[in-house]
């Protein structure tokens, strides 16, 4: 006890000395700041370019259209889907009745229908499906393409999505329809309405009925559909106001039930949890269906669950699918660092020159520029290793390979 | 407003130009307008949480001259996976988890250069996180890092999370995703460490039980 008590002493008096050090160069740190954000921000999805107008979509939506319809010599072959194993055909019904049953496209997207659910592929083309869904729920993951269409048509509602993930429920006896969005966003029309605008962590809830035009269940107070927290009037757009004005019905709400997915179990530390979870919905269309963050987050999920070659597959596939985004570059390096860590020297050069050469003011080029000192030395290339040092103390004269760098620049 | 470089892309200056503005949501809003992609909402999160991040970085690591790249690291891992986070209530925490994960990889990937001990040269690299510390850290600061740096890694953050920057057992527990009987035990391993080399050290003998209390 009194050891603990002079540990808690000594404790305070580091606090005191250390919060001298909490003062920092505020330059620098609104430099680091922006990078952060610049980065992060350039890398989400459509969550900000919504707020720069639906008009904008609309227009580019119609030329699209235009350049489809008039030039029918460039039209692509449409999408292709499966049915679990099987090819589907348009038209078909698909029923699922005790076990869910999977509707695979071959542009990554798909779509799960729940236990006794009945829906129905009633258009497919080079952009994407139409889909009705008759009765039950489905489960949808709608990669995003420059020029993606998809529709959903439950009763009197249709669901416009672009690309995102997100689920419809629709009960034909009461007429009711359920959206529930957890990436990106999607619009949701008809029954002489006037068109909902949903994000991610938004719930819609609409009845048909003539007695109940509406219902909405609301779990928990929280922030409505439009992204913008409404507490907050310096963050909210005009677009997003008025988006929330229109849309009285929307409330952002907990999902009741939901089944982890391999994001949580990951978060929680579960990772053999989580990347059994994958391989039970398969590893390979998982791979081919994620986003690139979210293959980021399977390719750390699966080494850290020990699984290097289920990594090395991650972030193969971000890389394959996703070419120019900043999750490829981050690819490169955790590739690098994979092969690193299996002694195959040669390949993590390759990656992490890879990575220095797509990113070179990436917020890993530090890190990587460091590996290369240790990994060309390693194999014995001092002329390169030379030549990496001295770049490094060049960029990076106090980082955390600066002493290495010196050491490997030392006369002999 | 400083003058800016002409080539920064037009949204750097537009999330500069947020500075200062006050976010009035709770975390609930917050993290809705994380997940909805609002890059405002981003800069919220992190300008409400960095300092937080920064110390427990801080306490954990000691004052280096790199802690802004781990802020920086710690920030991008947050806002890329921060989708997956379900409960709004559990941000902070999760927040910590993530921070002291990144601590934890920074200390287990600096253990891992053992190999380079194999060269020559090597031995240079035994000074190199005493060299990270700022040259300007009290003596108690550099001892206390010194000892640290000698630890099991784990075992140096639950000592740095206790002693350093004083949170409770549950707090610590949740942080490092582990047992609290683990903790508990990696904790008495760590004191007892820190007291035996503590007594040998010239800036910390004080500090040892027969000392300040």
């Amino acid at each position: 006890m009194k050891s603990q008590q002079s540990l808690q002493a000594l404790g305070a008096q580091l606090r005191e000395d250390l919060a001298r050090h909490e003062d920092v160069d505020r330059a620098s740190e609104a430099r680091i700041r922006r990078q952060l954000l610049a980065r992060v921000g350039a890398g989400k999805g459509s969550g900000r370019r919504w707020s720069y107008g639906l008009a904008l979509g609309f227009v580019a939506t119609a030329a699209a259209a235009l350049l489809f319809w008039a030039a029918p010599s460039s039209r692509q072959e449409p999408l292709r889907f499966w049915i679990e194993e099987r090819s589907g055909h348009v038209d078909e019904w698909v029923t699922a009745r005790d076990a869910e049953q999977s509707l695979r496209f071959s542009d990554g997207s798909s779509v799960v229908a729940g236990p006794h659910t009945t829906t129905r592929v009633m258009q497919v083309g080079p952009d994407g499906a139409h889909l009705t869904l008759e009765r039950g729920h489905i489960d949808a993951h709608v990669v995003h393409r420059d020029a993606s269409r998809w529709q959903v048509a439950a009763g009197p509602f249709v669901v416009h999505v672009t690309g995102t993930r997100f689920r419809v429920t629709w009960d034909p006896q009461t007429e009711k329809i359920a959206v529930k969005v957890s990436e990106g966003q999607v619009e949701v029309t008809g029954d002489g309405r006037p068109k909902h605008v949903l994000t991610a962590g938004s719930v819609l809830e609409l009845s048909a009925s003539a007695a109940v035009k509406s219902a909405l269940v609301l779990d928990a107070p929280g922030p409505a559909a439009a992204p913008a927290p409404s507490a907050s009037p310096v963050v909210e757009s005009p677009t997003e106001a008025s988006a929330r004005d229109e849309d009285e019905l929307i409330r952002a709400r907990k999902a009741a039930e939901h089944k982890p997915d391999f994001r949580e179990l990951s978060l929680a530390g579960h990772y053999r949890e989580a990347l059994q979870a994958v391989e039970q919905q398969g590893f390979a269309a998982t791979c081919n269906s994620l986003g690139s963050r979210d293959l980021l987050t399977l390719g750390s999920t699966a080494r850290l669950a020990g699984r290097a070659d289920r990594a090395r597959e991650a972030y193969l596939a971000a890389r394959r699918r996703f070419p120019s985004s900043a999750e490829a570059g981050i690819s490169a390096f955790s590739l690098g660092r994979l092969a690193s860590d299996a002694g195959r020297a040669s390949d993590a050069i390759a990656w992490f020159k890879r990575y220095l050469t797509e990113q070179p003011g990436g917020p890993l080029a530090r890190e990587a520029a460091g590996r290369l000192i240790e990994l060309l030395r390693q194999t014995g290339d001092a002329a390169r290793a030379r030549e990496a040092a001295d770049g490094y103390l060049k960029r990076y004269p106090t980082g955390p390979h600066a002493a290495l760098a010196r050491s490997v620049l030392a006369p002999q | 407003m400083p003058p800016r470089h002409a080539s920064e892309p037009a949204e750097s200056r537009r999330l500069e130009d947020t500075r200062g503005v006050t976010f009035l949501g709770d975390d609930g809003a917050l993290l809705a307008g994380v997940r909805a992609g609002n890059t405002l909402a981003m800069a919220a999160l992190y300008d409400r949480y960095v300092g937080d991040v920064r110390r427990i970085l801080l306490h954990t690591l000691g004052p280096r001259l790199d802690l802004g790249d781990l802020v920086q690291d710690v920030f991008i891992n947050v806002l890329t996976s921060v989708r997956s986070l379900r409960d709004a209530g559990a941000l902070r925490s999760w927040l910590f988890q993530v921070t002291v994960r990144t601590a934890r990889k920074h200390l287990r990937s600096s253990s891992r250069k053992w190999w380079l001990k194999l060269w020559p040269e090597g031995d240079e690299l035994d000074t190199q996180p005493a060299a990270m510390l700022e040259e300007n850290a009290s003596d108690a600061v550099q001892a206390t890092f010194r000892i640290l740096n000698g630890m099991d890694a784990e075992d140096r953050l639950v000592f740095s999370l206790r002693y350093v920057s004083g949170l409770d057992l549950s707090e610590m527990a949740e942080a490092c995703e582990t047992s609290l009987s683990t903790l508990k035990r990696r904790l008495a391993r760590a004191e007892r460490r820190f007291h035996v080399e503590a007594k040998r050290d010239e800036a910390l003998s004080g500090w040892t039980a027969e000392g300040k209390t």
